[in-house]
Protein backbone atom coordinates (compact mmCIF):
# COMPACT_ATOMS: atom_id res chain seq x y z
CA UNK A 1 0.00 0.00 0.00
CA UNK A 2 2.73 2.62 0.95
CA UNK A 3 4.65 2.12 -1.81
CA UNK A 4 1.88 2.63 -4.46
CA UNK A 5 1.08 5.89 -2.89
CA UNK A 6 4.27 7.31 -1.48
CA UNK A 7 5.63 9.68 -3.66
CA UNK A 8 8.72 8.15 -5.07
CA UNK A 9 10.81 9.14 -7.87
CA UNK A 10 10.20 9.69 -11.57
CA UNK A 11 12.78 10.60 -13.94
CA UNK A 12 10.65 12.51 -16.50
CA UNK A 13 11.62 13.41 -19.87
CA UNK A 14 14.43 16.08 -20.00
CA UNK A 15 12.75 18.10 -22.17
CA UNK A 16 10.11 19.18 -19.82
CA UNK A 17 12.55 21.51 -18.05
CA UNK A 18 13.21 23.66 -21.39
CA UNK A 19 9.74 25.42 -21.16
CA UNK A 20 10.21 26.34 -17.65
CA UNK A 21 9.54 29.80 -16.56
CA UNK A 22 10.64 30.24 -13.32
CA UNK A 23 8.90 32.96 -11.02
CA UNK A 24 10.38 35.69 -8.64
CA UNK A 25 9.85 34.31 -5.59
CA UNK A 26 11.80 33.22 -2.12
CA UNK A 27 12.32 30.19 -1.11
CA UNK A 28 12.85 29.18 2.49
CA UNK A 29 13.06 25.30 4.25
CA UNK A 30 11.26 26.21 7.31
CA UNK A 31 11.69 22.52 9.14
CA UNK A 32 13.40 18.87 8.25
CA UNK A 33 11.87 15.95 9.31
CA UNK A 34 14.40 13.25 10.30
CA UNK A 35 12.90 9.50 9.57
CA UNK A 36 9.28 10.25 9.11
CA UNK A 37 7.48 12.14 6.32
CA UNK A 38 5.14 15.11 6.62
CA UNK A 39 2.09 14.50 4.11
CA UNK A 40 0.42 17.55 3.99
CA UNK A 41 -0.10 20.81 5.87
CA UNK A 42 -2.93 22.46 7.55
CA UNK A 43 -3.02 25.95 8.92
CA UNK A 44 -4.98 26.95 12.02
CA UNK A 45 -4.71 29.64 14.80
CA UNK A 46 -1.28 30.61 13.95
CA UNK A 47 0.26 27.58 13.68
CA UNK A 48 0.55 24.64 11.00
CA UNK A 49 -0.68 21.21 11.28
CA UNK A 50 0.23 17.81 9.84
CA UNK A 51 0.70 14.10 9.73
CA UNK A 52 3.57 11.90 9.50
CA UNK A 53 3.74 8.81 8.03
CA UNK A 54 7.47 6.36 9.23
CA UNK A 55 7.99 2.70 7.95
CA UNK A 56 9.13 1.71 11.47
CA UNK A 57 5.61 2.87 13.69
CA UNK A 58 2.32 4.13 13.18
CA UNK A 59 3.18 7.71 12.60
CA UNK A 60 2.61 10.79 13.89
CA UNK A 61 0.47 14.19 13.93
CA UNK A 62 2.20 17.33 14.53
CA UNK A 63 2.08 20.94 15.28
CA UNK A 64 4.62 23.56 13.41
CA UNK A 65 4.67 26.36 15.20
CA UNK A 66 6.53 30.16 13.94
CA UNK A 67 9.69 31.06 15.73
CA UNK A 68 8.77 33.60 18.62
CA UNK A 69 11.53 36.01 17.30
CA UNK A 70 12.55 36.87 13.61
CA UNK A 71 15.07 34.54 12.02
CA UNK A 72 14.50 31.96 14.28
CA UNK A 73 13.96 28.17 14.44
CA UNK A 74 10.47 26.94 13.93
CA UNK A 75 9.52 24.63 16.91
CA UNK A 76 7.84 21.26 15.66
CA UNK A 77 6.02 19.41 18.78
CA UNK A 78 4.47 15.52 18.00
CA UNK A 79 0.68 16.25 19.52
CA UNK A 80 0.23 12.13 18.95
CA UNK A 81 2.16 9.18 18.30
CA UNK A 82 -0.63 6.35 16.93
CA UNK A 83 0.49 3.35 19.26
CA UNK A 84 1.29 0.18 17.37
CA UNK A 85 -1.08 -1.76 17.96
CA UNK A 86 -3.85 -4.17 16.51
CA UNK A 87 -7.04 -2.19 16.06
CA UNK A 88 -5.71 1.10 16.69
CA UNK A 89 -5.46 3.72 13.24
CA UNK A 90 -2.25 3.44 11.67
CA UNK A 91 -0.12 5.68 8.95
CA UNK A 92 -2.26 8.33 8.69
CA UNK A 93 -2.82 10.27 5.24
CA UNK A 94 -3.86 13.01 3.69
CA UNK A 95 -4.77 16.41 5.04
CA UNK A 96 -6.00 17.06 8.50
CA UNK A 97 -9.08 19.01 9.64
CA UNK A 98 -9.38 21.70 12.46
CA UNK A 99 -12.14 21.34 14.30
CA UNK A 100 -13.63 24.68 16.01
CA UNK A 101 -12.82 22.69 18.95
CA UNK A 102 -9.50 22.75 18.50
CA UNK A 103 -9.67 19.13 17.75
CA UNK A 104 -8.14 17.32 15.16
CA UNK A 105 -9.52 15.03 12.23
CA UNK A 106 -7.71 13.01 9.69
CA UNK A 107 -8.07 9.14 8.11
CA UNK A 108 -5.47 6.66 8.38
CA UNK A 109 -4.55 4.45 5.80
CA UNK A 110 -4.37 1.39 7.98
CA UNK A 111 -5.52 0.32 11.55
CA UNK A 112 -8.83 -0.06 12.40
CA UNK A 113 -11.72 -2.76 13.35
CA UNK A 114 -11.61 -4.01 9.76
CA UNK A 115 -8.25 -5.56 9.31
CA UNK A 116 -6.37 -2.75 7.83
CA UNK A 117 -8.88 -1.15 6.23
CA UNK A 118 -8.18 2.35 7.59
CA UNK A 119 -9.68 4.68 10.31
CA UNK A 120 -11.36 8.47 10.42
CA UNK A 121 -9.92 9.54 13.70
CA UNK A 122 -10.50 12.64 15.93
CA UNK A 123 -7.94 13.95 18.20
CA UNK A 124 -9.09 16.48 21.24
CA UNK A 125 -6.73 18.25 22.57
CA UNK A 126 -5.78 17.63 26.23
CA UNK A 127 -7.92 19.38 29.11
CA UNK A 128 -4.84 20.78 30.80
CA UNK A 129 -1.55 22.81 29.42
CA UNK A 130 1.05 20.12 28.83
CA UNK A 131 -1.74 16.92 29.21
CA UNK A 132 -1.58 13.95 26.65
CA UNK A 133 -4.25 14.48 23.43
CA UNK A 134 -7.12 12.22 23.23
CA UNK A 135 -7.26 9.55 20.14
CA UNK A 136 -10.92 8.46 19.72
CA UNK A 137 -11.62 6.21 16.02
CA UNK A 138 -14.52 7.70 14.21
CA UNK A 139 -14.88 5.10 11.82
CA UNK A 140 -13.47 2.22 10.86
CA UNK A 141 -13.58 1.47 6.71
CA UNK A 142 -14.03 -1.92 5.65
CA UNK A 143 -11.21 -2.57 2.90
CA UNK A 144 -11.79 -4.68 0.10
CA UNK A 145 -13.78 -7.38 0.53
CA UNK A 146 -13.65 -7.30 4.64
CA UNK A 147 -17.33 -6.48 6.53
CA UNK A 148 -18.34 -3.22 5.68
CA UNK A 149 -17.32 -3.49 2.04
CA UNK A 150 -17.12 0.56 2.18
CA UNK A 151 -14.26 0.68 0.39
CA UNK A 152 -10.68 0.82 2.04
CA UNK A 153 -7.63 2.95 2.46
CA UNK A 154 -9.30 6.61 3.08
CA UNK A 155 -7.07 9.24 1.37
CA UNK A 156 -8.30 12.06 1.92
CA UNK A 157 -11.01 14.42 4.58
CA UNK A 158 -12.81 17.19 3.58
CA UNK A 159 -15.69 19.22 6.05
CA UNK A 160 -18.56 20.04 4.20
CA UNK A 161 -20.99 23.07 5.02
CA UNK A 162 -23.19 21.22 8.02
CA UNK A 163 -20.01 20.41 10.16
CA UNK A 164 -20.53 16.38 8.15
CA UNK A 165 -16.67 15.28 7.45
CA UNK A 166 -16.53 13.11 4.02
CA UNK A 167 -13.99 11.21 2.98
CA UNK A 168 -12.44 9.84 -0.14
CA UNK A 169 -11.27 6.16 -0.63
CA UNK A 170 -9.35 4.39 -2.42
CA UNK A 171 -10.28 1.34 -3.52
CA UNK A 172 -14.33 0.25 -4.24
CA UNK A 173 -15.43 3.15 -1.67
CA UNK A 174 -16.55 6.43 -1.97
CA UNK B 1 -27.24 8.36 -6.92
CA UNK B 2 -24.23 8.18 -8.87
CA UNK B 3 -23.49 9.80 -12.41
CA UNK B 4 -20.42 9.56 -14.02
CA UNK B 5 -19.36 13.01 -15.50
CA UNK B 6 -16.48 11.41 -17.14
CA UNK B 7 -13.94 8.64 -17.96
CA UNK B 8 -10.44 9.00 -18.21
CA UNK B 9 -9.05 8.19 -21.16
CA UNK B 10 -5.36 7.21 -19.78
CA UNK B 11 -2.77 7.65 -22.32
CA UNK B 12 -2.21 11.71 -22.43
CA UNK B 13 -5.56 11.70 -21.05
CA UNK B 14 -4.68 10.85 -17.89
CA UNK B 15 -6.17 8.42 -15.37
CA UNK B 16 -6.22 8.34 -11.53
CA UNK B 17 -7.76 11.73 -10.44
CA UNK B 18 -6.99 13.07 -7.30
CA UNK B 19 -9.23 15.70 -5.65
CA UNK B 20 -10.85 17.60 -7.55
CA UNK B 21 -12.44 21.52 -6.48
CA UNK B 22 -15.19 22.96 -7.15
CA UNK B 23 -14.36 26.23 -8.89
CA UNK B 24 -17.00 29.58 -8.84
CA UNK B 25 -17.38 28.92 -12.71
CA UNK B 26 -19.01 25.44 -11.90
CA UNK B 27 -15.80 23.60 -13.21
CA UNK B 28 -13.97 20.73 -11.39
CA UNK B 29 -10.54 21.43 -11.58
CA UNK B 30 -8.49 18.25 -10.62
CA UNK B 31 -5.38 16.26 -11.40
CA UNK B 32 -4.70 13.08 -12.44
CA UNK B 33 -1.84 10.91 -11.13
CA UNK B 34 1.31 10.04 -14.12
CA UNK B 35 2.29 6.49 -13.81
CA UNK B 36 4.67 3.74 -15.05
CA UNK B 37 6.20 5.55 -18.39
CA UNK B 38 4.08 5.92 -21.39
CA UNK B 39 1.74 2.97 -20.34
CA UNK B 40 -2.21 3.04 -19.88
CA UNK B 41 -1.85 4.45 -16.76
CA UNK B 42 -2.01 7.96 -17.75
CA UNK B 43 -0.10 11.05 -17.82
CA UNK B 44 0.34 13.50 -14.65
CA UNK B 45 -2.15 16.37 -15.75
CA UNK B 46 -3.95 19.34 -14.41
CA UNK B 47 -7.60 19.17 -15.73
CA UNK B 48 -10.81 21.19 -16.26
CA UNK B 49 -14.06 19.58 -16.09
CA UNK B 50 -16.39 22.34 -17.64
CA UNK B 51 -20.35 21.61 -16.81
CA UNK B 52 -22.96 21.44 -19.85
CA UNK B 53 -24.61 23.59 -20.97
CA UNK B 54 -27.94 21.93 -20.98
CA UNK B 55 -28.73 19.41 -18.11
CA UNK B 56 -27.67 15.75 -19.45
CA UNK B 57 -25.32 16.77 -22.16
CA UNK B 58 -21.40 15.36 -21.53
CA UNK B 59 -19.17 17.52 -19.24
CA UNK B 60 -16.34 18.78 -21.40
CA UNK B 61 -12.74 18.09 -19.94
CA UNK B 62 -9.84 19.95 -21.11
CA UNK B 63 -6.15 19.08 -19.91
CA UNK B 64 -4.60 22.96 -18.35
CA UNK B 65 -1.21 21.18 -17.99
CA UNK B 66 0.43 17.96 -18.66
CA UNK B 67 3.54 16.52 -17.14
CA UNK B 68 4.20 13.72 -18.55
CA UNK B 69 4.60 10.21 -17.63
CA UNK B 70 6.64 9.14 -14.64
CA UNK B 71 6.60 6.26 -12.19
CA UNK B 72 3.68 7.23 -9.42
CA UNK B 73 4.62 10.96 -10.17
CA UNK B 74 2.46 13.82 -11.17
CA UNK B 75 0.90 17.00 -9.51
CA UNK B 76 -0.59 14.82 -6.16
CA UNK B 77 -1.57 17.49 -4.05
CA UNK B 78 -4.90 18.73 -3.91
CA UNK B 79 -4.90 22.36 -6.03
CA UNK B 80 -5.83 25.62 -4.46
CA UNK B 81 -7.54 27.96 -6.67
CA UNK B 82 -7.24 31.71 -5.45
CA UNK B 83 -8.03 34.88 -7.75
CA UNK B 84 -8.48 32.58 -10.72
CA UNK B 85 -5.26 30.91 -10.59
CA UNK B 86 -4.05 27.46 -9.95
CA UNK B 87 -1.78 26.39 -7.54
CA UNK B 88 -0.23 22.53 -7.02
CA UNK B 89 2.93 20.53 -6.77
CA UNK B 90 3.98 18.15 -8.90
CA UNK B 91 7.20 15.79 -8.74
CA UNK B 92 9.75 16.32 -11.48
CA UNK B 93 12.96 15.48 -12.50
CA UNK B 94 15.34 16.31 -9.27
CA UNK B 95 12.44 16.31 -7.03
CA UNK B 96 9.42 18.35 -7.85
CA UNK B 97 7.77 22.05 -8.80
CA UNK B 98 5.32 24.27 -6.89
CA UNK B 99 3.15 25.75 -9.78
CA UNK B 100 0.84 28.27 -10.57
CA UNK B 101 -1.41 28.47 -13.40
CA UNK B 102 -2.83 31.38 -14.78
CA UNK B 103 -5.73 31.22 -16.79
CA UNK B 104 -5.49 32.55 -20.58
CA UNK B 105 -7.18 36.16 -21.26
CA UNK B 106 -8.64 35.10 -23.88
CA UNK B 107 -11.03 32.33 -24.04
CA UNK B 108 -9.41 29.09 -25.39
CA UNK B 109 -5.89 30.62 -25.35
CA UNK B 110 -3.39 28.43 -22.92
CA UNK B 111 -2.85 28.63 -19.41
CA UNK B 112 0.52 29.50 -18.49
CA UNK B 113 2.30 27.62 -16.05
CA UNK B 114 5.11 29.49 -13.68
CA UNK B 115 7.10 27.41 -11.31
CA UNK B 116 7.28 29.12 -8.01
CA UNK B 117 10.29 27.12 -7.56
CA UNK B 118 11.82 23.54 -8.60
CA UNK B 119 13.17 21.02 -6.15
CA UNK B 120 16.31 19.75 -7.22
CA UNK B 121 17.96 18.35 -3.96
CA UNK B 122 15.26 15.16 -4.39
CA UNK B 123 12.81 16.81 -2.03
CA UNK B 124 9.48 15.92 -3.35
CA UNK B 125 6.13 17.97 -3.00
CA UNK B 126 3.36 16.76 -1.79
CA UNK B 127 0.06 16.60 -0.18
CA UNK B 128 -2.31 20.27 1.20
CA UNK B 129 -0.31 23.09 0.66
CA UNK B 130 -1.39 26.15 2.33
CA UNK B 131 -1.60 29.66 0.44
CA UNK B 132 -1.89 33.14 2.89
CA UNK B 133 -3.33 36.00 1.95
CA UNK B 134 -0.08 37.80 1.36
CA UNK B 135 0.85 35.15 -1.06
CA UNK B 136 2.87 32.66 0.44
CA UNK B 137 2.84 29.25 0.17
CA UNK B 138 3.43 26.43 2.58
CA UNK B 139 3.60 22.96 2.35
CA UNK B 140 5.95 19.52 2.98
CA UNK B 141 7.88 17.46 0.89
CA UNK B 142 9.71 13.87 1.42
CA UNK B 143 12.48 12.29 -0.20
CA UNK B 144 12.74 9.12 1.30
CA UNK B 145 16.23 8.08 0.02
CA UNK B 146 17.44 10.64 2.65
CA UNK B 147 14.82 9.44 5.45
CA UNK B 148 13.67 12.97 5.76
CA UNK B 149 11.15 15.70 4.73
CA UNK B 150 10.77 19.25 5.20
CA UNK B 151 8.40 21.63 5.48
CA UNK B 152 8.67 24.96 2.88
CA UNK B 153 8.05 28.35 2.54
CA UNK B 154 7.27 30.13 -0.84
CA UNK B 155 7.08 33.72 -0.28
CA UNK B 156 5.89 36.14 -3.02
Amino acid sequence: MRTSRALTFAVLAAPLLASIAFGQSHFATLYTFTGYYPTGLTYANGAFYGATYQYTSCGTVFELQPPVAPGGAWTETTLYAFPNTVGDPCEPYGNLVVGSNGALYGVTEGGGAYDNGGTAYELQPPTSLGGAWTENVIYSFGGLGEPGGDGGFPTGLFRGPAGSLYVTTCCGGT
Amino acid sequence: METTLYTFQAFADGAAPNDVILGPDGSLYGTTLGLAPASDNGAGTVFQLTPPGTPGAPWTKTILKSFGYGYNCGPDSPLILHNGDLYGAACLSGGGVVFKLEPPSAPGGAWTTTYLHHFTDGQVPGGAMVLTKNGAIYGATIDESSGTGTIYEIAP
